[in-house]
């Protein structure tokens, strides 16, 4: 039979090696039911300075979260503790990617997930029924359909719950007491119907704090979670690491053999930064467009302009392909960003030309795609 | 990191030695610690510190136990001579002392022991003169401390430590590695550790560049010094910042004799410039900790040293070390949960566990033996702020941060010395019933011409102002300076005392022994630099509200001088303006100038003469001001005693017009002052409207302009020359509506100089040259008080309804 090759493989198994060569060679105290130790989790998070050697292997341990190592920190603590870990900040912040990390990490798994929506409704987040068991066996244990948060607590392993904010307000509160009793009461299952909470257990929440058709979170769900608000990529140059990691990633796991172009992996990352910022590095006031800017939409666009080169042309970046895309990810709440988009164009890109010339130049002579 | 710490054996605590070395870190409270220990151990016979030796008076005052930290040393030096740059400028820089400042431990412990203390560096003037341009103690932009806990801080080599160890800075390095595994070691291994660290730090130091910085000087004198005690005495303990340790070393050599042993210099003799008295000097000062925290600008101090000063009161209390800082970030994170809760924040003590926990919790992952001031901002960060961090949820950061920079003001012993403008200060705040001693913001009400002890307070507080010292800000009252509410006769300050105060005085010290004699003294070097006559009659201003009489004479020498060097016609009328304030409110504020103002307003008054009939074509956003000060010269030219000058302000007037090309506004407000003058005017005013209202295009457009000139200067017109309101009726009749309409909102603001009962009137006149009654020009439907009752109930109503909506 032809082996299934996903898309995006969990993080588990996309960095398995890792993960089994930390977990032999850690030495560290673990927290009950935990994987690794929280030492061990840093490094898979954060990388290591050299690489580990394991069954006479070299296994490099690559940084996999760029940007503030204090709050990766602040997570695998919040983790160990009593509350629940919840991630907020504007979209294409990395949020899920680093509760997917942690996740696997510490749980060994990453797809144990709820993914709210405006429609999740109360038995997606504690348990349903399988009717046909139901009504053949009676309320019973088989005929429970647990939900991730079920699993998480049978098994002293980590929920992840995705835009918890996109699902209303009540819902989201039917965390509230499992989150501080950390039992779950079926009463269907009379006396067996409290599932306590294995050690290991705990939550990682995500949300969006930017995005229209969010629902605000309960004040008393609020002080259930340690809140970490991850922001922006603030730095050019850590920002292009990231376009040109990801997009690396993303080339091998597509089997597209091109060598990611760093001046041009630099030229896009300034100009997320200068939009996101509203001011150029040559100090130019500009307009910041509504759209969100952020640094994953700089990699699909890369990575877009990438595949175009790839199947259609030359193997060599187009910047006109790249302007296009821009457009695309850029003009999506209205017109008035593509104009936005033109006045960057006309005002910093033509004095970078101007000033640096070389590809800076080209990119301002593609500005005849922006429409 | 940890293996690089071990590695060297250093000189130890041996009581047989001449010389033992205790390098430091400023404000660090386990070097103070262990300073504490060592000399304990050591029993040294004096206590050499660096520090700039021409404090050496002053170590009693901050030794003494009526004196409360932070205090500092204030160091100046005027280059008189200009040995350090053509443009002679003053320099000065702070050395703050904390309670956690080996230092000043150092200190105290000596006067505890009956034991010399003294400084050994260079005085500062001579570290000054050692430094190159724009290094060191030279650098600009920065505010100047003599603390050189930079050298310890920069480089490569510490920036490879800092990612290899995975910390974000310098000062979290430190703190993992001295402050709080320094409280895990014993004295001999901690010395050990901070001699490996400098001493790597050294070798990464070009020495070409502490040649430059005037280090290697500064190391020489100490050596010297060292040398010189070690004669003296049988054991000198010598404290000085850990980056000058190994460069000591290298510069002394043991030698034994009969006696005992002993240090020689072996270096070459430091020469010393002979500076006076006059061209440096050093006060103590009592200070803040925030202007001693770090974040505040202050370059070379530890941040945060509130904190730290909690972490040393541990030290104080307990006998054992260990534990210190865990306490410390407990201590802090309850103050904080409790300042926030008397704030309306909902932190709750569970908050304050989950928080302790995680500052544990992150300890232990970072390798630390117990959580510091890092663990602590990221508990809060984690567990005090709900929701995304963001202004309206980070106050308990906020306060954290407060709690952390601490909040305690310094005081000095009694007899300290001190310049003379500080003791004034006091007196007068005193005198004036001023609070200095809360560091909270204060508020007084002066009536000031109801009581003379008010206007003398009010003097004193502008006297302050105007030397910067930031003390106090008026809140309320008359702004002569911007010629704004000049009917006030109350003022309301606030103020507040912080240690800035002090060291804005001081900064001034040498200007003057009194507040009064300061600002003075730099009213008169101001006044030298002022280069128009509206800076300059400013300046004025503020000399006539700081109460400066026997100054104003001296400064309106200067005014003359201005005045008649300016060419400004805009710059001459506001100083023009502004002396004829003065000269109205004289009286009213006890001053007495009569004959000097008039004097400097009579030549002001002839050079805008001169000037005036060159105004016709003055830009249209000017035109304002300009005929504003057509009429500021035609009133003062009404009052007694300058009448004599209305003849030739009139003839001014006159020559303005025949230029023939002068804008409509001010041609309206100009012939509407000279029919003041002279009724004969009228014809031309006559002429000149019905001319502007019949032409076409553009000109017709300048019409309302010019009516708005006319207006603005003589209203009275309309009333007094019934004519002149039939002409207007007559010509704005005559408008096409298209015209009128454009007309229309120039014509608003011509009206608009007329009072409502004017306008009233003068509807009321129009009306009736159409023959409709005046009555009827505004009538509306009369609506009965129990609709109008109806009708707001029912507003209210539905205004609730649509609440519930939304």
């Amino acid at each position: 039979m032809e082996r299934v090759v996903e898309i995006k493989p969990p993080v588990e198994v996309r960095y398995a090696r890792e993960l089994r060569a930390l977990r032999a060679l850690d030495t560290g105290k673990r927290p009950r039911n935990w994987k690794m130790s929280p030492q061990a989790v840093r490094t898979f998070l954060l990388g290591s300075h050299k690489p580990l050697i394991w069954e006479g292997e070299e296994i490099p341990v690559r940084k996999k979260y760029l940007g503030n190592d204090a709050l990766v920190e602040r997570c695998i603590i919040t983790l160990a503790g009593n509350r629940g870990l919840m991630l907020v900040g504007e979209p294409g912040t990395a949020k899920t990617m680093l509760s997917e990390l942690l996740s696997a990490a510490i749980s060994g798994t990453s797809t144990n997930t709820i993914q709210g929506t405006a429609g999740t409704t109360e038995d997606m987040i504690k348990y349903s029924w399988n009717y046909a068991l139901l009504l053949a066996k009676g309320p019973v244990r088989e005929a429970l359909v647990p939900s991730p948060l079920y699993v998480g607590m049978e098994q002293g392993i980590l929920t992840r719950f995705e835009e918890i904010t996109r699902t209303p307000a009540e819902i989201q509160d039917s965390l509230i007491s499992v989150l501080s009793d950390k039992v779950l009461h079926v009463p269907e299952l009379g006396e067996e119907g409290l599932l306590f909470a294995k050690a290991g257990f705990n939550v990682i929440g995500t949300a969006n704090t930017r995005d229209k058709g969010v629902n605000e979170m309960s004040s008393a769900l609020k002080r259930r979670f340690n809140f970490e608000t991850v922001m922006p990529v603030r730095d050019v140059a850590l920002e292009k690491q990231i376009i040109i990691n990801e997009v690396e990633a993303l080339a091998l796991e597509n089997q597209i053999s091109m060598p990611v172009d760093e001046d041009v992996a630099e030229l896009l990352a300034s100009t997320y930064h200068e939009l996101r910022e509203g001011v150029s590095s040559m100090g130019h006031r500009i307009d910041k467009p509504n759209a969100v800017m952020s640094t994953a939409e700089a990699v699909s666009v890369y990575y877009q302009t990438m595949m175009t080169a790839y199947y259609y042309g030359d193997s060599r970046m187009d910047l006109g392909c790249l302007v296009e895309n821009l457009v695309g990810a850029v003009q999506k709440e209205n017109q008035e960003d593509l104009e936005r988009l033109r006045s960057y164009f006309q005002t910093v890109v033509r004095d970078k030309g101007g000033k640096e010339g070389g590809l800076w130049n080209s990119y301002y002579e593609a500005r005849k795609h922006l429409r | 990191m940890e293996q690089l710490l071990r590695s060297q054996e250093a000189p130890a605590l041996d009581k047989s030695r001449p010389v033992a070395y205790f390098p430091v870190r400023h404000h660090s409270p386990a070097c103070a610690y262990h300073l504490k220990r060592a000399i304990e151990a050591y029993e040294p016979d004096c206590i050499l510190i660096e520090g700039p030796e021409n404090a050496q008076e002053l170590t009693e005052v901050l030794a003494h136990p009526d004196t409360r930290a932070p205090v500092a040393l204030y160091y100046f030096y005027r280059d008189a001579k200009g040995l350090l740059g053509e443009e002679k400028e003053d320099y000065k820089c702070y050395y703050p002392f904390l309670d956690c400042s080996p230092e000043l431990v150092a200190l105290r412990e000596a006067r505890k022991r009956s034991i010399p203390a003294r400084f050994m560096d260079l005085p500062y003037g001579e570290i000054l003169l050692g430094t190159a341009e724009n290094t060191g103690v030279r650098r600009e932009g920065e505010k100047q401390t003599y603390n050189d806990d930079y050298l310890l801080s920069r480089g490569k080599f510490l920036k490879r430590i800092c990612e290899k160890a995975g910390l974000r800075s310098f000062d979290e390095l430190w703190e993992k590695y001295f402050e709080i595994r320094g409280l895990y070691l014993d004295t001999e291994a901690f010395i050990r550790q901070m001699l490996t660290y400098c001493g790597l730090s050294r070798e990464n130091s070009p020495r070409e560049e502490l040649l430059r910085e005037g280090c290697i000087l500064r190391e020489r004198y100490m050596a010297e010094q060292i040398a010189r005690a070690s004669r003296e005495h049988r054991r000198v303990l010598a404290v000085t910042g850990g980056f000058h340790t190994p460069g000591l070393l290298e510069l002394l050599k043991l030698e034994k004799s009969r006696e005992g042993s002993y240090l020689v210099y072996t270096g070459e003799p430091v020469e010393l410039h002979r500076l006076t008295g006059e061209e440096q000097g050093v006060y103590p000062l009592a200070y803040s900790m925030e202007a001693a925290d770090a974040l505040n600008g202050y370059a070379s101090g530890m941040p945060s040293p509130g904190f730290y000063q909690r972490v040393w009161e541990g030290l104080c209390e307990q006998e054992e070390p260990k534990g210190a800082y865990g306490r410390a970030v407990l201590e802090q994170l309850v103050r904080t949960g409790r300042q926030a809760r008397q704030k309306k924040e909902a932190i709750s003590s569970y908050d304050a566990i989950c928080a302790l926990s995680m500052a544990r919790g992150l300890a232990v992952l970072r390798g630390k033996e117990e959580p510091g001031l890092y663990e602590l901002q990221d508990a809060a960060l984690s567990s005090f702020v709900k929701g995304e961090c963001t202004l309206s949820t980070d106050m308990p950061l906020r306060i954290l941060q407060g709690l952390n920079r601490g909040r305690q003001v310094g005081k000095l012993v009694e007899d300290a010395l001190r310049p003379p403008i500080l003791h004034d200060f006091e007196r007068q705040c005193g005198k004036f019933g001023l609070k200095i001693q809360a560091a909270t913001q204060q508020e007084i009400t002066l009536e000031l011409f109801a009581k003379k002890k008010h206007l003398a307070a009010s003097r004193f507080l502008y006297q302050l102002e105007f030397l910067d010292t930031g003390f106090a800000k008026r809140k309320k009252g008359a702004d002569l300076l911007n010629r704004r509410d000049k009917s006030r006769i109350r003022e309301v300050w606030t103020y507040r005392f912080s240690s800035q105060v002090l060291s804005a005085l001081v900064d001034v010290s040498m200007a003057g022994g009194t507040v009064e004699e300061a600002a003075k003294s730099q009213m008169n070097s101001r006044s030298l630099k002022s280069a128009s006559s509206r800076e300059a009659a400013r300046l004025l201003t503020q000399g006539f509200l700081m109460g400066f009489l026997e100054e104003q004479n001296r400064l309106g020498g200067k005014l003359g001088q201005v005045l008649a060097a300016d060419g400004d016609f805009f710059s001459l009328t506001e100083a023009f303006s502004h002396m004829r304030m003065l000269y109205e409110l004289q009286e009213l504020y006890q001053v007495n100038a009569f004959s000097e103002l008039r004097e400097l307003l009579g030549s002001c008054f002839q050079k805008i003469i001169q000037l005036l009939p060159s105004m016709g074509q003055v830009d249209k956003e000017k035109e304002q001001t300009c005929m504003e000060s057509c009429l500021s010269l035609y009133q003062i030219t009404g009052k007694r005693d300058f009448l004599k000058l209305r003849p030739i302000l009139a003839e001014a007037f006159g020559r303005l017009l025949e230029t023939g090309k002068v804008c409509p506004g001010l041609e309206g407000a100009v012939l509407g002052l000279l029919y003041g003058y002279e009724a004969g005017w009228e014809e031309r005013i006559f002429k000149a409207a019905s001319g502007y209202l019949r032409s076409a295009g553009e000109q017709q457009l300048n019409s309302a302009a010019f009516l708005r000139g006319l207006f603005y200067t003589a209203r009275d017109l309309v009333f007094v020359r019934k004519r002149f309101l039939y002409l207007i009726d007559e010509l704005l009749g005559d408008l096409e509506p298209e015209a009128f309409l454009g007309l229309l909102p120039e014509l608003r603001r011509a009206f608009s100089y007329f009072t409502p009962l004017e306008i009233d009137r003068l509807a009321g006149q129009a009306a009736a040259l159409h023959g409709v009654g005046k009555e009827k020009l505004l009538s509306g439907l009369v609506v009965s008080p129990l609709e109008y009752e109806f009708g707001e109930k029912l507003d209210a109503y539905a205004g609730k309804r649509m609440e519930e909506w939304i």
